[in-house]
């Protein structure tokens, strides 16, 4: 699904926000990407979506250079913002989940009957079918929210990406989505990249995770900390860990240890 | 006068397909600010002695590809690079009047019945259709980048090419609108039935539907009580413009309650 090979970015020379990042995700994966502010995550998930370039290094999504890629109707992609919207948009439900077919449907082309119903069935799926026809600014912002991943489910896609998406929701929608993602995950086996700097995620929802920039405090050496459970103890059990080494991160002389 | 009332409806007609888009992408003040570009542009054709018309369309079209390019590479905001412009066309229109020791015409200004004439139609009614179908072509394609284009843009949607499509679009609205409600009143002709559709349309087709009703509405009583008490014409349209947006507020204050 994607493969990332010793990527780097820097936005200024000589302070690099992202060096030698390598990981794979495969079909079925529900990957984290966690990190503080400022850790790269943005920067990653902008060079997944095509939208830069990286400088050094190598990424192919859906076996695709993604800057040029045409399969990028196959990504389901969910931002950050996508529900901070203009509450007065005249769209309804319907119309909004319609849009996550346009790139597959390609220029001159309407969307038809089958479009209606392929989003028909991503809003079944998040259990909003009911709400069809009303006007997507009178939603709260949960179900807000889970429209914008029918819309996201609405285009078929081999690969979901989602930036944030706890940010701007309440708690109870919080758990909703998270609780949905896995559903989607394990029913539906769809593929999913989540790019958040909420530890909750961690142990809880996905399968593997990669942290850009973490540290993680213990005592001891780098040696007896791999070998512990520390790792494990924050990370929870049956988590896969991608080694990640960081050289920025060395060259600030941690003594901790970088996922 | 029926030359007038067929021009000013099918004006009606297109205004406001360009202007919902704008509206909802917070950019309501481009047909104003083109408007003042165009005002530039016709002062350019009378320096230069030939086709004021034509000019102030070319103009103002390069100007709607100016403020976009802006806009799309960040140099400036786009709020921004809309007053930039709004001004620069402004200045450029007063310091041109002057060269050609011309005061600026009234009709450009607030739009004139007399400036329509029967050769007008052709060209409107072309203009209509291109604009017509253009928007219709696209319509889903607006209609995402319109809401949320940072999705449409990673999802493949050519949302460069749709924006450009669409200030183009609405520079061409706007250079044509001119002939009837003048430089001051054209962006109302683009935004408020927009508004006023917003107030009550439960979807984005109803939107549209419910903003080209108001706006050929507006036209149609603003050119009657226009010739029937000989009043400016581009001001009551724009005046009664303003009233079915109030009438539209009023519905929905009384639908929700």
């Amino acid at each position: 699904m994607v493969e990332a090979k010793e990527i780097s970015f820097a936005y200024r020379k000589n302070d690099p926000v992202l060096t030698g990042v390598t990981f794979t995700v495969n079909k079925g994966d529900f990957f984290g990407i966690i990190g503080p502010n400022g850790s790269g995550k943005s920067t990653l998930l902008r060079i997944l979506l095509g939208l830069i370039k990286p400088q050094g290094g190598s990424v192919r999504v859906l076996g695709e250079d993604p800057t040029r890629s045409r399969k990028r109707a196959a990504i389901g992609y969910l931002s950050q913002t996508s529900t901070f919207f203009d509450r007065s948009f005249p769209g309804t439900v319907i119309e909004v989940v319609l849009m996550g077919r346009v790139a597959r449907a390609g220029l001159f082309r309407r969307l038809g009957a089958a479009d209606r119903e392929h989003c028909m069935e991503a809003l079944r799926t998040v259990g909003m079918e009911e709400h069809a026809q009303r006007k997507i600014g009178e939603l709260s912002s949960g179900q807000q929210q889970r429209v914008m991943i029918a819309r996201a489910l609405a285009g078929e896609p081999e690969l979901v990406i989602l930036d944030e998406p706890t940010v701007g929701v309440d708690v109870n929608a919080e758990a909703e989505f998270y609780k949905l993602m896995r559903k989607l995950n394990v029913e539906k086996k769809l593929t999913l990249i989540i790019v958040t700097h909420d530890m909750d995620i961690v142990g809880h929802q996905v399968n593997k995770l990669m942290c850009l920039h973490c540290s993680i405090a213990t005592h001891g050496t780098p040696k007896q900390f791999l070998e512990g459970d520390a790792l494990h103890a924050a990370a929870g059990q049956g988590i896969q860990l991608i080694p990640h080494h960081d050289q920025h991160h060395h060259e600030h002389g941690l003594n901790d240890t970088a996922l | 006068m029926m030359n007038a009332y067929i021009i000013g409806l099918v004006i009606a007609f297109f205004t406001p397909l360009a202007g919902l888009f704008m509206v909802l992408r917070r950019y309501a003040m481009i047909g104003d600010t083109l408007a003042h570009i165009a005002l530039a542009g016709v002062a350019i054709g009378i320096v230069v002695g030939t086709l004021p018309t034509f000019i102030a369309f070319a103009v103002t079209v390069a100007a709607a590809v100016l403020i976009e390019y802006l806009r799309e590479y960040r140099k400036v905001s786009g709020e921004s690079a809309l007053a930039m412009l709004l001004y620069g066309g402004l200045a450029l229109a007063v310091v041109l009047f002057g060269v050609a020791k011309q005061d600026i015409n009234e009709d450009l200004l607030f739009g004139s019945l007399e400036t329509v004439k029967a050769g007008h139609l052709g060209p409107v009614v072309l203009i209509a259709a291109v604009v017509l179908f253009a928007v219709l072509m696209f319509w889903k394609e607006l209609t995402y980048s319109s809401f949320d284009e940072e999705t449409a843009r990673v999802q493949g949607v050519p949302v460069r090419f749709v924006n450009m499509l669409l200030v183009v679009l609405t520079a061409v609205t706007v250079s044509f609108a001119l002939k009837i409600v003048g430089v001051l009143l054209v962006g109302a002709l683009m935004v408020i039935p927009v508004l006023t559709a917003l107030q009550v349309a439960r979807s984005f087709r109803s939107a549209s539907v419910i903003a080209v009703v108001a706006s050929m509405l507006s036209v149609l009583v603003g050119l009657a009580a226009a010739q029937r008490y000989s009043l400016a014409a581009g001001g009551v349209i724009v005046l009664a413009a303003f009233v079915l947006f109030f009438i539209a507020l009023g519905v929905r204050r009384f639908t929700r309650v």
